[in-house]
């Protein structure tokens, strides 16, 4: 026991300094970094956010029109614009954008409806037009013009287009109101005639809008896609110029970057303390605070959550290697494919981000060095309020694709991928975040009032506020709004909510962990977290726009998309080349330390998450970020790849490594599983290279390669799926999966589960104001000559 | 067809050996092994510290079960197609996986996690 130091107690003065940051005792300290960090990282944010308010302007002044009528060329009315706004209610509301996608945004196991429609109406024009060359040549001309009249309202279909719509909404008629499962829908999943005709008017506006061209322009408002020839429907200039000028930004970015690394790598990134010695608190001397003990109970919830989300994307792969019957049994009658999926997707969000905020109860008294009065219930409080949600949309979805709520019924349904959950419950979950937010700023409302807003105390709350704030954005994309709009809004969430500002959360954490253990000092930390916010936020703000590149924005967002987004690559780059540094932190320590490191695994959880940074989101994301390769795999197997390496490689085995840091106090060392922490580190990283390189890579270049040589409608066609060798592979996935599962995540259970058991020592609070002292969890021997 | 080989067999094998590649360049980033002195070898190597030496071997780690991939894909394929020039050229493919399986292994165990003494025993 090192004298003056006992568990419980704060920072203390002296050459034996704690690790706490700020003050909190009346001093206001200085910024610890050069100012010029805070402008370049506000110049290059403002940039960007500057320009995505220019591109939001644009998606709402260029995005195609909505006819007020859609009508033949005889006047006889089609369908109205309501009827397209209330058909993208029915498409949303019965989960078909979690079973087939629209616009090539959704599941992948369903068709594309955009190029289902376009490929069946194109051919039925032209079995109409008699065949031949003529008539594919007509049924261009025709499908190509934009008869739309912007003072009238009025879009006006030929007679063969007017006919195929009738055919296919006989077509769509039949197709949903089939009474068996054995495309993975549940059976009669729409019966409603009024309905049938909404969802055609709905998908026939999509189509429309991706073949019609563009006034003034040569190419559809899709940018010409789907790539379909009965239309004419190939990558245009722009797509493929704009690929070009992505991989030439991609290459002077990776060179800017290893030329700076090379010039200034001495004073970036992650730089052990160099004079000093760290001697690490066992985890049975650390006291923890009410609400780091209640956080217990969070990480249960989240493993819970983690076995759940497995487990349903356990049935959803299995629809994909076999649609008939899962091992005998219906499952499609209670849990179609697109429940399954919906679910399995929500579920991910939920468990990643409840152990985040989990990690931010845990780890804000460290930062402030104490714990105000009634956090506890507050924890508590957040605890049961995120149960709630996740439960009560999850119940709603079902509810929804049951055909059980109304379409577009604010309670019940809402279905966008990603964005699945009713907007009562987004609502609620945004207000859970804030309340979190909320407890994080009572905690360290002291530290921030005598700290510089430059440091780590504040970047960590304004990255934490951040998380509510851009999540909430998301509430603009409205069932029934413009496609293209509501797609621009909810890539906010998807694309800058998780992939931006949760990054930039997460570092901090990671370096506020570090900071705490006290292998690295502050200082260089913050230098760390400047650093990803300008890396990040100069290719991934405006880069957000690859998402949206054939989804009826003006074709300024494929280009801006296209540029920015490759630099995305650099900041990931920037963090491997630099993980070497990183995981030599802990070494010296180590070595020099009289106590043992107490995480082992939550680091090697870290490195986990250095090595699937580069190759799920860096490698397997750049793969498809060109927009000519875009064009060809959008809504196919290299997007679920990318999607699976990067979620669960980055965000999820971030939150393991979290729920791994904080339990290890919360269970007592002789009860500590280290066999089992080992065994799920190895589970969850073999199995989740097995589900990519065994299944999802091969299948997605595969189906890459049949979406160029047959066609995006064929490769995206049941026939394709069901083919022998694809179903060969998606067997495949098989012993992976047990293993990511069974070995993966049981394991976090068990542990999770030691820790409500014992929920760490108690720290015994302040008589007087009630606060309690947080602990310290390592004590810094600086030398006595340092300066 | 490709040569006497059906289209399918060529990039079942040639994506398995992609994997191999994939997997010895995982196996050189994860840096050098440690030898027991008398190996007949260079002169004994010392093991990085940790966290370095176990995360070279949670790189030899993956690699080696890109290797147990690539070895299955060949396999399933074979099973689905046995003709007998698919056979063959899975053949090749299975005895280099064997070969680098084989060298991988070895440089797994050899690659010791480095981590110091632990405060409890594995459970």
């Amino acid at each position: 026991m090192i004298p003056g130091t006992g568990p419980g107690t704060g920072p203390g003065p002296g050459a034996r300094t704690g690790t706490g940051t700020g003050t909190g005792t009346g001093t206001h300290r200085g910024l610890l970094v050069s100012r010029r960090w805070i402008q370049a990282a506000l110049l290059v944010a403002v940039f960007g956010f500057f320009v995505m308010g220019l591109l939001a302007v644009r998606t709402y002044t260029a995005h195609p029109p909505v006819p007020r009528l859609v009508a033949d060329d005889a006047g006889r009315p089609l369908f109205t614009g309501r009827d397209v706004a209330e058909g993208q209610r029915v498409f949303l509301a019965a989960g078909l954008m979690q079973y087939g996608s629209v616009l090539g945004h959704g599941g992948y196991l369903g068709p594309d409806y955009t190029a289902d429609y376009l490929r069946r109406a194109a051919a039925f024009a032209l079995r109409a037009h008699g065949g031949g060359d003529g008539a594919r040549e007509q049924v261009r001309q025709e499908f190509r013009a934009n008869r739309y009249d912007p003072r009238s309202g009025v879009l006006t279909y030929t007679r063969a287009q007017a006919d195929a719509f009738a055919a296919l909404t006989e077509h769509y008629r039949a197709y949903f109101a089939d009474p068996r499962t054995d495309r993975g829908l549940r059976p009669r999943a729409i019966t409603d005639p009024a309905r049938i005709h909404r969802l055609t008017a709905f998908l026939s506006w999509t189509a429309w809008i991706a073949s019609a061209e563009r006034p003034g322009e040569t190419y559809s408002y899709t940018n010409d896609w789907p790539a379909e020839p009965l239309v004419g429907n190939t990558p245009t200039a722009d797509t493929v110029v704009w690929s070009v000028v992505s991989l030439i930004a991609l290459l002077a970015g990776i060179g800017a970057l290893f030329g700076a690394v090379g010039r200034w790598g001495g004073h970036l990134g992650w730089r052990g303390r160099q004079a000093a010695s760290v001697d690490f608190r066992s985890p049975d001397e650390v006291a923890l605070t009410p609400a780091q003990r209640a956080t217990a109970y969070f990480f249960l919830v989240v493993v819970l959550l983690f076995l759940a989300q497995t487990l349903l994307g356990g049935a959803t792969e299995h629809y994909r290697a076999d649609l008939a019957s899962f091992f005998g049994l219906n499952l499609a009658e209670l849990l179609p494919f697109n429940l399954a999926r919906t679910w399995h997707l929500q579920l991910s969000l939920f468990w990643v981000v409840a152990a985040f905020l989990g990690a931010g109860v845990f780890l804000a008294p460290l930062m402030a060095g104490r714990e105000p009065r009634g956090q506890k219930a507050l924890a508590w409080t957040l605890l049961a309020a995120l149960a709630v949600v996740a439960c009560g949309s999850l119940i709603a979805e079902g509810l929804s694709i049951h055909g059980l709520v109304a379409p577009g019924n604010f309670w019940g349904s809402q279905q966008f991928e990603w964005l699945d959950l009713p907007r009562v419950w987004q609502i609620l979950l945004t207000g859970g975040m804030t309340l979190w937010a909320v407890m994080m700023w009572r905690v360290l409302r002291t530290t921030l009032r005598s700290d510089s807003r430059g440091n780590l105390p504040s970047m960590f709350f304004l990255s934490g506020l951040a998380i509510p704030g851009v999540y909430a954005v998301g509430l603009l994309a409205r069932p029934g709004d413009v496609f293209t709009v509501t797609d621009f809004w909810r890539f906010w969430v998807v694309h800058l909510w998780v992939e931006d500002f949760l990054e930039l959360f997460t570092t901090v954490m990671v370096a506020y962990m570090f900071v705490q253990l006290g292998v690295v000092r502050e200082r260089v930390a913050l230098v760390v977290v400047y650093l990803d916010v300008i890396l990040y936020s100069a290719g991934g703000v405006i880069g957000t726009m690859h998402h949206v590149y054939f989804s009826g924005e003006p074709v300024e967002h494929l280009a801006l998309g296209a540029f920015f987004s490759a630099m995305e690559v650099v900041p990931l780059t920037f963090l491997t080349v630099e993980a070497w540094s990183f995981v030599r932190l802990g070494a010296r320590q180590q070595a020099e330390s009289r106590t043992p490191f107490p995480h082992r695994w939550a680091v090697m959880f870290l490195v986990a998450v250095g090595f699937w940074n580069f190759l799920g989101a860096g490698v397997f994301g750049f793969l498809i970020n060109l927009p000519v390769v875009s064009y060809y795999e959008i809504g196919t197997g290299l997007t679920a790849n990318h999607a699976h390496a990067s979620m669960m490689g980055v965000y999820g085995m971030l939150a393991v490594a979290f729920c791994l840091f904080a339990l290890r106090y919360l269970i007592p060392s002789s009860r500590w599983p280290d066999k089992w922490a080992k065994v799920s580190f190895w589970s969850l990283n073999v199995g989740l290279a097995w589900m990519c390189f065994a299944t999802l890579l091969p299948l997605g270049l595969m189906q890459l390669y049949e979406a160029v040589s047959a066609g995006y409608f064929e490769a995206r066609s049941l026939a394709y799926l069901t083919g022998r060798a694809v179903t060969m592979l998606e067997w495949l996935r098989l012993p992976g999966d047990l293993l990511f599962i069974v070995g993966g995540v049981l394991p976090l259970c068990w542990i999770a589960w030691l820790g409500v058991r014992h929920r760490g020592r108690e720290a015994a609070p302040d008589p007087v104001t009630g606060a309690t002292p947080a602990p310290r969890l390592s004590d810094v021997r600086e030398p006595v000559d340092a300066s | 067809m490709i040569g006497p080989f059906t289209a399918e067999a060529v990039l079942v094998d040639g994506y398995a050996a992609g994997l191999l590649v994939v997997a010895r360049a995982l196996d050189r980033l994860a840096g050098r092994v440690a030898r027991p002195p008398g190996s007949g070898e260079e002169s004994r190597l010392e093991t990085p510290p940790w966290p370095h030496s176990e995360a070279g071997r949670f790189h030899r780690g993956i690699a080696l079960a890109l290797v147990v991939m690539a070895a299955t894909l060949v396999i399933a394929e074979v099973v689905r197609r046995p003709d007998r020039t698919g056979i063959a050229l899975a053949a090749a493919t299975l005895a280099a996986a064997a070969v680098t399986g084989r060298r991988l292994a070895g440089r797994l165990r050899a690659t010791p996690a480095g981590f110091p003494e632990p405060e409890c025993q594995d459970k």
